[in-house]
C-alpha cells in the first residue's frame, strides 16, 4: 500500500526550543534515531506518535504534522494574526 | 561518539559472512569426505571463522542490530517494529528457498540426514539473517548504538 508522504516541523520546533533529538526522544518515548527519520520526512508516524509529539511542543497536530510541504513558521504567523 | 556506517559496508560486511561461512561450511566438508587430517582442516577452518567473527561483530553486534533484531517488541519503537516486520519478512522468504534447495539437494544425493555442518549453517543463517536484512536495507545505521538500531 503506497501512503502519502507527511511533513513535519519537528526539526525546527526542537531546535527554537533548544531541545535535543534524544530529549525529544525520550519525552515522547522512541528511539533518538527515530526522530532523525522523523525530522528527514523519512517516516511517517502513527496518529499516536503525531499527537504524542505535537502535545510536547504544545501545538496543535496540524501545526507540526501536514500532507503538503510546510510553509515557513513566520508565514503562519501573518496567518494567524490576519484572522 | 556514535559513528554512522554506510550501507555499501553493511552489504559487503554482510556478503563477506555469509561469505565465510559457505567457504568454512564447504572447505570442513570436502575435507571431511577426502579425509584430510584435523590439523589440514583446521588450515581452512580457523581463518574462516575468524572473518565470520569479526564481520558479525562489526556488521551485527557493534551496531546494536543483533539486539534489535531479537528484541522484544513492546521494547522497541514503532518505527524500529516496522523495520523488524519488514525484516522479517525478507528473511522468511530467503530462509524458505534456502530449506528447500538444501532438502532438495540433499534428495537428489540420496543422502539419508543433512550433514551436521550444513544443519549448524541453516542455524546461523536463521538467526541473523533478520539482522541482516535491516543491515542491508536500512537507511541509517549507527556503530555503538547497543541494542537500538
Amino acid at each position: 500500500m503506497k501512503t502519502r508522504k507527511l511533513y513535519n516541523r519537528i526539526a525546527v520546533l526542537r531546535k527554537e526550543r533548544g531541545v535535543s533529538r534524544k530529549e525529544l526522544a525520550t519525552a515522547v518515548g522512541v528511539n533518538f534515531q527515530t526522530v532523525g527519520y522523523l525530522e528527514r520526512e523519512e517516516y511517517n508516524p502513527s496518529l499516536d506518535l503525531a499527537f504524542r509529539i505535537s502535545s510536547f511542543f504544545g501545538l496543535p497536530v496540524d501545526l507540526v504534522f501536514s500532507t503538503e510541504p510546510m510553509k515557513p513558521l513566520s508565514q503562519e504567523i501573518l496567518k494567524y494574526r490576519e484572522r | 561518539m556514535q559513528q554512522e556506517i554506510s550501507r555499501t559496508n553493511r552489504r559487503l560486511l554482510v556478503a563477506v559472512n555469509y561469505l565465510s561461512l559457505a567457504s568454512v561450511v564447504f572447505l570442513v566438508h570436502v575435507g571431511r569426505h577426502r579425509g584430510w587430517g584435523a590439523a589440514h582442516i583446521l588450515t581452512f577452518l580457523l581463518p574462516g571463522l575468524a572473518v565470520l567473527v569479526a564481520t558479525f561483530v562489526g556488521v551485527f553486534w557493534r551496531t546494536g542490530l543483533w539486539r534489535l533484531a531479537h528484541a522484544s517488541f513492546d521494547r522497541i519503537d514503532e518505527r524500529q517494529v516496522q523495520v523488524m516486520y519488514e525484516a522479517t519478512r525478507i528473511s522468511y522468504a530467503i530462509f524458505a528457498v534456502l530449506c528447500v534447495v538444501v532438502l532438495f539437494v540433499n534428495a537428489v544425493a540420496e543422502r539419508g540426514h543433512i550433514p551436521i555442518l550444513i544443519a549448524g549453517g541453516l542455524l546461523y543463517i536463521a538467526h541473523t539473517l533478520p539482522a541482516a536484512a535491516a543491515a542491508w536495507s536500512e537507511k541509517e545505521v549507527l556503530v555503538g548504538n547497543r541494542g537500538n538500531g
